[in-house]
């Protein structure tokens, strides 16, 4: 629930614009509760021939409802809509912002399709809570009182009828609907670990399976957990159908308390005709913002898990986070590297690196090897101060490592934009003969020159595609550009031809040499060319501190 | 009756909206006619929707009655406790009816979502690896959350769509006895709905294609810079982008604003049409009723009823998102199961020692032309065989033709018996082939269990020595003294780092007895230092006299085959 409100609060939603779309809804409603009282006055009230002129007015109120319902309805939504897209937007600037400014390694952690889902889904997740679960709820708590109220002078035996039913379709149907929601969210993610998991391995490995004569094994393994999901989601039909039972459960006992309040009405001479008829037709068209509670609880469950998620990722009380100045901050020209005693890895049952002591002066340049898995980048983020230390400290220049150090992934991203912003993403304020001579440097020339528009070339999904040795190159040349006192280089030329990288890599690992980087810059390569190190590189081999 | 919990158009408030659907038909035939739950569902629906008009009835007539009553004669309802009793009764079998829909469709929708995600797993696995060419990820998602979206669409829509079928008519049915001037103005309201909603699509087509474009690029953009986070953190620029987010995140806003616009009008004329002809109707009977013209009490149920009509239509509408997404995902589904498998051959495989396998002509279609185009090849027994070339080039395919995983386009594979018979892959029963080759994938695949049970599948009737034997070849021995042979590696051989795996695989390849073994790319996931381990275990094949086809792009390991066959241009010798 804290991490609902924390959600909520983050929405930060302009409570004017709230209002005004939940009245808008309610309108809606009222517009078709009105419009059954009037008709069933008018009805009943024309029954007892009164001269047509005391129904005109009925009649022009019944036209008119007619018609106002439906731009009520247009209204309310766009509203409504609006109102939660606003939410969204803020919710996701500030997500944004507390992902960035979290001191620890949270975000090194989180897996790439983690992020995307938690920004991308969660985020809309919670935009529909405001226009599925708060806007009916209060629509459904005005529209209940509307209700009681309108039946009140007429008969208060109805008016309690009204209320009784009010409150059983305002907590029967939205607890029983919450339930539903949480069993079938549960059952869907054990079944994603079941199901999705078992059917992801056939499908990926379906030619083998297929050889080896598993593929059936397989498939009935399958069918069980598809079965043992299956059980799970049956839970929560139960409380479905009772959700969607009761609403037309609580009009029941409504119309029942109504018929005898008329009946006592009628009788004592305390009612009009056209009153009794308001008594004993509005029942039935008295729940229609009710009816929208189920779904709004169903909702409600699934914007609470949306919001746990996001407190995973962004931690607690992230909706405080606000955005803090780029650290652009004057960075030394080098810096020296150092770690002690450090013990490095995802989790602290498996470290990849035990106990490690490193101490690069300034200007120096280290080469770290190890077997493909053996934890080389794990290490890498771990000294970039990327991802936090199981044990031990890494400090560049005695100052927290992210002050000083830029770790150029593997997995880095390219973004889509162009190539010029792809470059200045490391320096903002990189000029353009810079530029070039960085994509020069990393052998990228000729790929510009073939570019549609030089450094104004979009890149990415819409625009011209990077190949697996491009984008390398170009991750090279934003640790070209970035001229920092430290760098620290995943695998810069995997994916080149031999001769190409093996020239780079030299470039990188020779102190003083200064084709790619500036002699003073301390540079840490992770690659697994041992052939390529020039002679006298201090080396770190992995596999050797298991 | 009161108007359903009409779930939001945009229900999705800012995920770009699914671009304009081909026109099906509401209902799935195919659905009907193929998944047994789904077609109890549709039965059980009708039956329960005739329930529900014949309650909306009752309720229309029994309250008019009781009304009447009161009013004209002063008899209390209490009095007439028959008519009393069947209002209630049948808003409680209403209630019922409708919670037993539910209850039972949300049965029938995972019963169908069950059986449709295992005849399409079981399908695209039978299909092999071009299984649904070209959309090979797709599967993998409808099978996992696009089936998923049946629930909705057969829980939510189907039933209304029904209701709309039974309900509907049998209220208009009623109401024609009742007061035939009601049901004309009803009667014409009704056609007006599906006229407009098509005249407003119409209008706005072009108009909301166009923002939808729009919010997908904004979207786009707002992915890349979420996705570039981490990077951005790495580079210590994270900070900045997030006024890029709000600003993305605001046009978007429009975007999506200026879509829904056009997108609520539609459910603005359905919302129009239905109240304005409830309101007809009301002012029509009361207009006839100061003229008396009208009994009270066929007015009195006239007015309930006429809101009936309507409803169903109206719910159909507000889940027309829940029907797309459904019908599409079922859609999607039955292509892929009316997609032919590739004919089951019965001759028996002739002994793989003594045959020969050769390649054709062989050419397959893929999304960059023909690759293979045109290979060539031929395995004799007991030789080392290398298959080189360029990225793209076909390869892989080519050693899927061969086993007769996949059907060429053009050319044909065949195996030449000892006897010099020579028979098309194609007709071979695969078991039999099959059971005589093993194969070691780009990625390893291995079966669930301990380090021993894993490497002993591989030749059941293997002793102790045989085992450590292949794993001390294959590099695997120093896995084994770290984690000792009771290790269990759980699915696929998680437990292991993909090297790991890979060195597992290859002393499995040594341990199988079959005679011919297939190695696609074995060095791909090793470190140069054991790329010896691989050059290895192909001169221990050759020893043992078994055939060796091998996917290789490294010198050291073309120089250990006995032929190199080489596809597209790039001659490598």
């Amino acid at each position: 629930m804290i991490a609902l409100r924390t959600a909520e609060r983050a929405l930060a939603l302009p409570r004017g614009r709230l209002l005004a779309a939940v009245l808008a809804a309610a309108a809606t409603a009222g517009a078709a509760f009105a419009l059954a009282a009037v008709s069933a006055y008018l009805v009943t009230r024309a029954w007892t021939m009164p001269p047509v002129l005391d129904l005109t007015v009925a009649v022009v109120a019944v036209r008119a409802l007619g018609v106002s319902r439906a731009v009520l309805r247009w209204l309310d939504r766009m509203l409504a809509h609006d109102v939660a897209l606003r939410g969204v937007v803020s919710l996701r600037a500030t997500l944004y912002t507390a992902l960035a400014s979290r001191r620890d390694d949270a975000l090194t952690r989180l897996r790439r399709g983690d992020l995307l889902t938690r920004l991308g889904d969660d985020a809309q997740e919670l935009g529909d809570h405001v226009v599925s679960a708060i806007v009916p709820a209060l629509v459904a708590a005005v529209m209940a009182v509307v209700a009681v109220v309108t039946i009140a002078p007429i008969s208060p035996l109805g008016a309690a009828a009204m209320l009784l039913g009010q409150l059983v379709a305002a907590l029967l149907a939205p607890a029983a609907a919450h339930r539903a929601a949480r069993v079938r969210e549960e059952a869907v993610v054990e079944g994603r670990a079941g199901v999705g998991t078992s059917l992801l391995e056939i499908l990926d490995d379906a030619t083998s399976l297929r050889l080896e004569g598993r593929l059936e094994d397989s498939l009935t393994g399958l069918a069980a957990s598809q079965r043992r999901q299956d059980r799970a989601l049956d839970r929560a039909a139960l409380p479905s159908a009772l959700a969607t039972a009761a609403v037309p459960l609580a009009i029941a006992l409504t119309v029942l308390g109504s018929l005898i309040a008329a009946g006592a009405a009628w009788s004592a001479g305390a009612a009009t005709a056209g009153q009794i008829g308001v008594l004993v037709l509005l029942p039935l068209s008295a729940f229609e913002a009710a009816t929208a509670l189920p779904a709004a609880a169903a909702q409600h469950a699934r914007s609470r898990s949306a919001a746990a998620r996001l407190e995973a990722a962004a931690g607690e009380r992230w909706d405080a986070a606000r955005p803090e100045p780029s650290r652009t901050a004057e960075r030394a020209i080098t810096a020296p590297l150092r770690a002690q005693g450090l013990t490095a890895g995802w989790s602290a049952g498996a470290p990849v690196v035990r106990d490690l002591d490193l101490d690069l002066p300034a200007g120096s340049r280290l080469a770290v090897l190890g077997p493909s898995g053996s934890g080389k980048t794990t290490l890498l983020l771990t000294l970039a101060g990327l991802l936090d230390p199981l044990a031990g400290t890494v400090d560049a220049a005695g100052q927290d490592p992210r002050q000083q150090v830029t770790a150029f992934p593997e997995d880095s991203h390219v973004f889509a934009t162009t190539l010029r912003e792809n470059l200045r993403v490391v320096r903002g304020d990189l000029a353009d003969k810079e530029a070039l001579s960085a994509l020069g440097a990393v052998g990228l020339a000729a790929w510009v020159g073939t570019l549609p528009a030089g450094l104004d070339t979009l890149l990415g999904p819409d625009g011209t595609t990077v190949s697996g040795g491009e984008r390398r190159r170009l991750l090279l040349a934003r640790a070209v550009v970035r001229r920092g006192p430290v760098l620290l280089l995943d695998e810069p030329t995997e994916h080149l031809d031999a001769a190409r990288g093996d020239a780079l890599l030299r470039a990188l690992l020779t102190p003083g040499d200064e084709s790619l980087v500036p002699a003073t810059s301390t540079v840490v390569v992770v690659t697994h060319r041992e052939s390529a190190i020039p002679p006298g590189t201090p080396v770190l081999r992995i596999e050797e501190l298991r | 009756m009161t108007a359903p919990a009409e779930t939001p158009v945009g229900s999705r408030v800012d995920a770009p909206a699914a671009p304009a659907r081909r026109s099906r038909a509401p209902l799935d035939p195919r659905l009907v006619r193929e998944v047994r739950a789904a077609r109890g569902h549709v039965l059980r629906t009708v039956l329960l929707g005739l329930v529900q008009a014949g309650c909306a009835i009752t309720v229309a007539l029994g309250l008019a009655r009781l009304g009447t009553a009161l009013l004209q004669d002063g008899t209390l309802p209490t009095a007439l406790p028959g008519t009393l009793a069947a209002v209630l009764l049948a808003l409680g079998v209403r209630a019922l009816a409708a919670g037993i829909t539910e209850r039972y469709g949300h049965r029938s929708a995972t019963a169908t979502i069950a059986d449709l995600r295992l005849r399409l797993v079981s399908h695209t696995a039978e299909l092999g690896p071009r299984a649904g060419a070209g959309r090979g990820a797709d599967v993998a998602s409808l099978a996992t959350s696009g089936l998923e979206k049946l629930r909705p669409y057969l829980v939510g829509y189907v039933p209304q769509l029904l209701l709309a079928a039974t309900v509907t008519p049998l209220c208009l049915l009623v109401i024609a006895l009742l007061d035939p001037l009601s049901a004309v103005i009803t009667l014409v309201t009704l056609p007006l709905i599906p006229l407009f909603m098509i005249l407003v699509g119409s209008l706005t087509v072009g108009r909301s294609a166009r923002l939808i474009e729009d919010m997908r690029s904004l979207w786009a953009q707002l992915l890349d810079l979420v996705d570039g986070l981490p990077t951005l953190r790495a580079l210590g620029r994270e900070h900045g982008p997030e006024r890029t987010v709000r600003a993305l995140g605001d046009r978007h806003r429009a975007s999506a604003l200026g879509s829904l616009r056009y997108a609520f009008l539609s459910s603005m004329v359905l919302e129009f049409l239905s109240t304005l002809c409830v309101a007809l109707v009301a002012v029509s009977i009361g207009l006839r009723l100061v003229a008396g013209e009208m009994e009270l009490a066929p007015a009195l149920a006239v007015l309930v009823l006429a809101p009936e009509v309507h409803l169903p239509l109206r719910s159909v509408g507000a889940r027309y998102h829940a029907s797309t997404d459904g019908l599409a995902a079922l859609d999607a589904t039955f292509t892929v199961l009316a997609e032919p498998l590739s004919s089951a051959g019965t001759l028996p495989a002739p002994d793989l020692r003594r045959s020969t396998l050769a390649l054709r002509d062989i050419a397959v279609a893929s999304r960059h032309g023909l690759a293979p185009d045109g290979a060539e090849l031929t395995l004799r027994p007991g030789r080392v065989l290398a298959l080189t070339g360029a990225s793209g080039t076909g390869k892989t395919t080519a050693v899927q033709v061969l086993l007769g995983l996949l059907d060429p386009d053009r050319g044909r594979a065949e195996v030449i018996g000892p006897d010099g018979a020579v028979t098309d892959v194609r007709d071979l029963d695969r078991r039999s082939y099959w059971d005589q080759l093993t194969l070691l994938p780009q990625r390893p695949v291995l079966p669930p269990g301990t380090l021993r049970e894993v490497l002993a599948a591989a030749r059941p009737d293997a002793g102790a020595e045989e085992l450590e034997e292949a794993a001390r070849l294959t590099g695997l021995a120093p896995v084994i003294a770290a984690r000792g042979w009771d290790a269990d590696l759980g699915r696929g051989g998680r437990g292991l780092s993909l090297g790991e795996r890979q060195r597992l695989s290859l002393a499995r390849a040594l341990l199988s007895p079959a005679p011919l073994v297939v190695l696609d790319e074995p060095t791909a996931h090793l470190d140069g230092g054991t790329e010896q381990i691989v050059l290895d275990l192909v001169d221990r094949l050759r020893e043992q006299g078994r055939t060796v086809l091998v996917v290789a792009h490294r010198e050291t390991l073309l120089g250990r085959a006995d032929d190199v066959v080489s596809l597209g241009t790039e001659v490598t010798r």
